[in-house]
């Protein structure tokens, strides 16, 4: 028989806890092991149980509301301390920060209240059911989607998406092939994890591009705002397990040489696709031609290799495909010319094709 | 498991807000302010003053980030920060509250049968009974009853905060659950015997249907 201090003292043994929560569930055999164990009676054991019990204590509801309040104020009180160390800011503009705060945190907390009460019982379902969403944009356009979280995904030409119906708490994964421009909603709990390529990303907010195409030997991420980190599944990149990209950068990396460059040039430059502009700086003539191919849906073929490698500086908005080979000829001696249009087996034309040839 | 990941959680927290992450420290507010309420109003029932104190925590966290060290546990520090501010508050505002300095610890730490969870393992008559024995337990007794089993604090840490040394903190819980011990022990032996009779009663029922 086990003196008192001993037998009272289970209480706060984290083992011996776990099995005070599941007596109930316990067999005779399972609670006669627990006797044996720990030396004690089924009186001992009863005594416990109220004791355990007895100091469940309730958990303290504290209205969100009150606690964005809370936090509202700390943050005003916070920006007041330091204007008034320069003392140049009246208390006018002060209270206006603070009536700012306060409104931009009652909407979401309106919205909030009236989620939980109105879309909670869907929110349940849709967790409980969650299917993978593949979104892919068709040849010679862009398409935008939204993901289950919020985010924006600005999809370019011949390139697809694959995500949940639904993101679980723990994760948010996408899985990428083409490009894609990505406006993330901020979540520091759930980062949100892109597979691109051979790459991983990890996204901690907010606005990034990734280009991965599967045709490819190598995966570009700009990164315009925020904090992304790449991985590879199959080793460090330069020694690190997240290589970290800054804003401003664009890194090129090769995952079967783990090379990889950085560049911090404009990302205007990467980007820019998204809203429809072609930007060519200091790109070769091939590389011209394999966009244009990409956004316009078609089959545009060189046929003189030696135009390959020219270098072009170029920027389109809104021209068609005519417009901007004819302008280039303005630049670089090449003629083209139209193939007529094949019909296939099934009814339907193949892509129309362009031949370059020097001129 | 959800132990290490809320540990993992907070470690992330504290050391972006360290970095200067505004967005670190309003979820680190938001995710500790209850608790600390709680914790607070418990020392000193005063709700603004409270909320006062909490900020003033805060604030001092995020103007000293730089040279902030990385803590184990980021809840056992904002509690002890959140006493010691209580204190220290207590000191220089006494003339402003209504309850005086002296009478002050007599409110600490009371709880009410309210605070605490039905459970089908104990009747509320034994309830009231814990309710009663734990209220009158020495203040440093029942604020180590809501430091272990509501804010899930260890050893080191509740002796941190009490200000003790960690045997004393440990002699301290184990007379102090002697005595709940004792106190629920006569009058479960008789809510034993009551449970049998009622269990009697039914299986007599049952038999006439």
């Amino acid at each position: 028989m086990k003196r008192d201090e001993d037998i009272s003292i289970l209480i706060t043994d984290k083992n011996f806890q776990k099995l005070l929560s599941e007596w109930s569930s316990f067999n005779e055999e399972k609670k006669a092991e627990v006797y044996n164990e720990y030396g004690l009676t089924a009186k001992d054991v009863e005594i416990l149980l109220q004791l355990w019990f007895g100091l469940d204590f309730q958990s303290f509801d504290h209205p969100k509301a009150l606690i964005e309040e809370a936090l509202a104020e700390t943050v005003w009180k916070m920006a007041e301390g330091k204007n008034t160390h320069s003392g140049k800011r009246p208390i006018r503009r002060l209270y206006e920060q603070f009536a700012r705060i306060a409104a931009i945190l009652i909407i979401p907390i309106i919205i909030y209240t009236t989620y939980i009460q109105f879309f909670k019982v869907d929110q349940d379902l849709a967790e409980a059911t969650s299917q993978m969403i593949t979104v892919s944009s068709q040849a010679g356009t862009i398409t935008n989607t939204t993901l289950p979280d919020g985010s924006k995904v600005c999809l370019n030409a011949g390139s697809s998406i694959s995500y949940p119906s639904h993101f679980d708490g723990s994760t948010r994964n996408v899985l990428l092939t083409g490009e894609a421009f990505f406006q993330v909603v901020k979540n520091k709990k759930v980062p949100m994890v892109v597979s691109a390529g051979n790459v991983n990303l990890k996204v901690y907010g907010t606005s990034f591009n990734v280009n991965a195409f599967p045709s490819e030997e190598s995966v570009r991420v700009t990164l315009v705002e925020g904090s992304v980190s790449l991985s590879s599944p199959s080793g460090k990149i330069k020694n690190k397990d997240e290589y970290f990209i800054e804003p401003g950068q664009t890194v090129t990396y090769f995952d079967d040489s783990k090379k990889l460059t950085v560049q911090n040039e404009d990302t205007f430059f990467y980007t820019a696709w998204k809203d429809g502009i072609l930007v060519f700086r200091n790109n070769t003539f091939a590389t011209v031609l394999k966009q244009l191919s990409r956004k316009f849906n078609m089959d545009i073929e060189l046929k003189d290799q030696s135009l390959a490698s020219i270098p072009m500086d170029a920027t389109f908005r809104d021209e068609n495909v005519n417009e901007i080979l004819r302008l280039l000829s303005l630049g670089t001696p090449f003629r083209y010319y139209y193939e007529s249009p094949r019909k296939l087996p099934d009814g339907t034309f193949a892509k129309s094709k362009i031949f370059i040839v020097k001129n | 498991m959800v132990e290490f990941s809320e540990h993992t959680e907070d470690k992330v927290l504290w050391h972006d807000l360290k970095s200067g992450d505004k967005f670190c420290f309003n979820q680190l507010f938001r995710k500790y302010y209850p608790e600390l309420y709680y914790y607070g109003i418990k020392i000193f029932p005063d709700p603004d003053f409270i909320k006062e104190c909490i900020q003033k925590v805060f604030i001092r966290v995020w103007e000293t980030r730089g040279s902030l060290a990385e803590v184990d546990n980021v809840k056992s520090y904002l509690i002890v920060s959140v006493r010691r501010m209580i204190l220290a508050q207590k000191g220089k505002e006494k003339d402003k509250h209504n309850i005086e300095i002296g009478k002050a610890e007599n409110y600490s730490f009371f709880f009410d049968v309210n605070e605490f969870e039905k459970h089908e393992e104990i009747s509320d008559e034994i309830r009231k009974v814990l309710l009663t024995a734990i209220n009158s337990l020495t203040k440093n007794q029942r604020e180590m009853i809501m430091l272990f089993f509501y804010h899930e604090l260890t050893y080191p840490e509740i002796a941190q905060i009490l200000e003790i040394s960690i045997p004393a903190a440990r002699n301290l819980m184990y007379r102090t659950l002697i005595h709940l011990r004792e106190s629920i022990g006569e009058k479960s032996l008789n809510s034993m015997k009551n449970m049998f009779f009622l269990l009697f009663s039914s299986v007599s029922v049952k038999k006439i249907e």
